[in-house]
């Protein structure tokens, strides 16, 4: 049967499969043969699970006969090569971890397979998350579908192109200190970062425990909902799991939205200050409320997040002696032991209070300007990045430049609060440009709601590269 | 007590604590970037901390489950991706040696 993948989304994929309008067999073959034609180019992928893939497409074929109706079933997708699966290999992006294979599965995955959906393959990511561009990955950077000179973002590059390019319907990413949205905001696609402690991270490699959060990546809000009714599952392997997200999907509801003046007024590229004012235009002509707010304390969002991540990657890496699993710690990239070494300085004796507590006080200060603002406004709208996806080996160089970079990201993983990236529109070159709305604890509903709205009246994330 | 303005990182201890091996090259480039890294973190001592405290509101309560055993990895599963293995134990290299 003919269909076009380009234009498929989760949504129209289930229904498509239910009208029988199409088999799980034949959209996995499609996906499959997407990969097979482009990724040796843009490198998306560290393992392709193509025979699992096609078993389970098969037994999802059957599954539909009998009218199984399992939310997920045979939906392709894959999963940020971070995330634990049985008896298929799991690098985390690392050499370190080359020829590891877990014995058990991450419980998000379990969640998704228990749903129906199919595996396509493990996506490339920089090595345990330290990376805004795939740059820092030990199996090869992977290229933006949209520019190949340029790079797809990090750390979940992998799972944004793939996404982007066609190769599975959704992904299931991590995000630390923006790790989901800014590769979605570079290659046109939709990424969540839920409220911390919502979702297990139960199998999920650590790089920084109080930041680390799961979340999906797909190609509309309204898949984005999808996946989060499946993986926001109670997990008694993760004792942090706590909260549940308020609200349902109330449609039309129309929201105040804060706008922060500190943030358009840095040195963003004007073409993304552009595109974010004319997507808050868009939304006062429906009916939303614009009031500028303030956010004083995020001007340090950077310093803490890069002090409380580096200490915890330190403790967390320090798991990695090559006696239990993986390979000797001297196979860490340049990257990984910069941060392991600045973490490890900044939790040492003599500096612990003036570094990693300090910037766990600023953080909590940090935590207060979000409550006070949520108290005024129901989300806020910012950008993603204050750069367009930047060409390969632009910013890898100068450690300080990269990390710069998150302004804008970082704060929602300080804050521990959820932030929903979408696209807003593209550059005069074609590059993409997303823009983030933020809410307070377990406002996903909320977020989901203001963007499917957006969603309706623009069409950005419809468009597809043309590879 | 303020950031010292001449804190320098001393790489060579921190690999130590760090359990990290690193060439020359590796611990020259870290000194210049980790101290360029630092002064910027500098700007964090300015910040007026009042009464704040590290408590992490996303924490929820604790939850407990009961004490009683349940399945588990086999040890088998456990060794799987051992890199040496000697009678179903792990390998390490010896810490009581010859001095």
């Amino acid at each position: 049967m003919a269909f076009d993948l380009n234009s498929l989304t989760l949504t129209t994929a289930k229904r498509a499969l239910a009208e029988k309008k199409l088999s799980a067999t034949e959209l996995t073959q499609a996906c499959l043969k997407r990969i097979k034609l482009l990724d040796k180019k843009i490198n998306a992928f560290i393992t392709i699970t193509e025979e699992k893939a096609l078993v389970d497409a098969k037994r999802a074929d059957d599954l539909l006969a009998r009218e199984d109706n399992s939310p997920l079933l045979g939906i392709p997708f894959t999963l940020k090569d971070v995330f634990s699966t049985k008896n298929i290999k799991t690098s985390a992006g690392s050499k370190v971890l080359e020829s590891y294979t877990p014995p058990f599965n991450a419980s998000v995955y379990q969640f998704i397979e228990d749903a129906g959906g199919v595996l396509l393959g493990k996506t490339n990511c920089d090595a345990f998350g330290h990376g805004s561009s795939t740059e820092n990955s030990d199996f090869g950077l992977t290229k933006n579908p949209w520019d190949i000179e340029r790079v797809a973002g990090g750390s979940s590059g992998g799972s944004a192109a793939a996404l982007s390019y066609g190769g599975g319907l959704f992904s299931i990413a991590e995000d630390t200190g923006g790790s989901i949205r800014q590769p979605a905001a570079f290659c046109n696609v939709v990424g969540l970062k839920p409220t911390w402690g919502l979702i297990s991270r139960y199998g999920c490699i650590a790089y920084a425990s109080s930041l680390d959060t799961v979340g999906p990546m797909a190609r509309t809000v309204e898949d984005i909902e999808c996946v989060m009714n499946i993986i926001e599952k109670r997990d008694p392997l993760d004792a942090s799991q706590n909260g549940k997200p308020k609200l349902r999907f109330r449609k039309n509801q129309k929201v105040t939205i804060g706008v922060v003046k500190d943030f358009s007024g840095r040195n963003n590229d004007p073409e993304i200050n552009l595109a974010i004012e004319r997507g808050i235009q868009f939304l006062r002509e429906q009916g939303h409320t614009i009031k500028e707010v303030t956010l004083p304390k995020v001007a340090y969002a950077i310093e803490c997040y890069y002090l409380i991540a580096t200490s915890e990657a330190s403790s967390n890496l320090a798991r990695y002696d090559g006696v239990r699993f993986g390979n000797s710690r001297e196979i860490f990239n340049e990257e990984n032991k910069r941060r392991i070494i600045l973490g490890t300085f900044a939790l040492s004796s003599g500096y612990h209070d003036k570094y990693y507590l300090r910037a766990q006080k600023v953080r909590n200060l940090i935590r207060q300007d979000f409550k006070r603002v949520f108290q005024e406004v129901d989300v806020i709208a910012s950008p993603v990045s204050p750069v367009l996806p930047f060409k390969i080996g632009e910013r890898v160089t100068d450690p300080l430049q990269m990390y710069l970079a998150d302004i804008y990201t970082v704060s929602a993983n300080i804050a521990s609060i959820p932030a929903l990236s979408l696209p807003c529109g593209f550059s005069k070159a074609g590059l993409p440009i997303g823009w983030q709305f933020l809410g307070d604890f377990y406002s996903e509903a909320l977020l989901i709601n203001l963007g499917f709205q957006y969603q309706e009246i623009t069409d950005w994330h419809r468009k597809k590269p043309t590879l | 007590m303020g950031i010292d303005e001449n804190i320098k990182i001393s790489v060579n201890y921190i690999a130590k604590l760090a359990n990290l091996v690193l060439e020359e090259s590796e611990k020259q480039l870290f000194e210049k970037q980790l101290n360029d890294i630092l002064k910027f973190f500098r700007r964090l001592e300015k910040v007026d901390i009042g009464n704040v405290t590290t408590e992490n509101p996303a924490l929820g309560d604790k939850k407990l489950r009961s004490d009683e055993p349940s399945a588990s990895l086999s040890q088998e599963e456990v060794l799987s991706n051992a890199t040496n293995r000697t009678n179903g134990f792990f390998t390490v290299k010896g810490i009581f040696g010859e001095v």
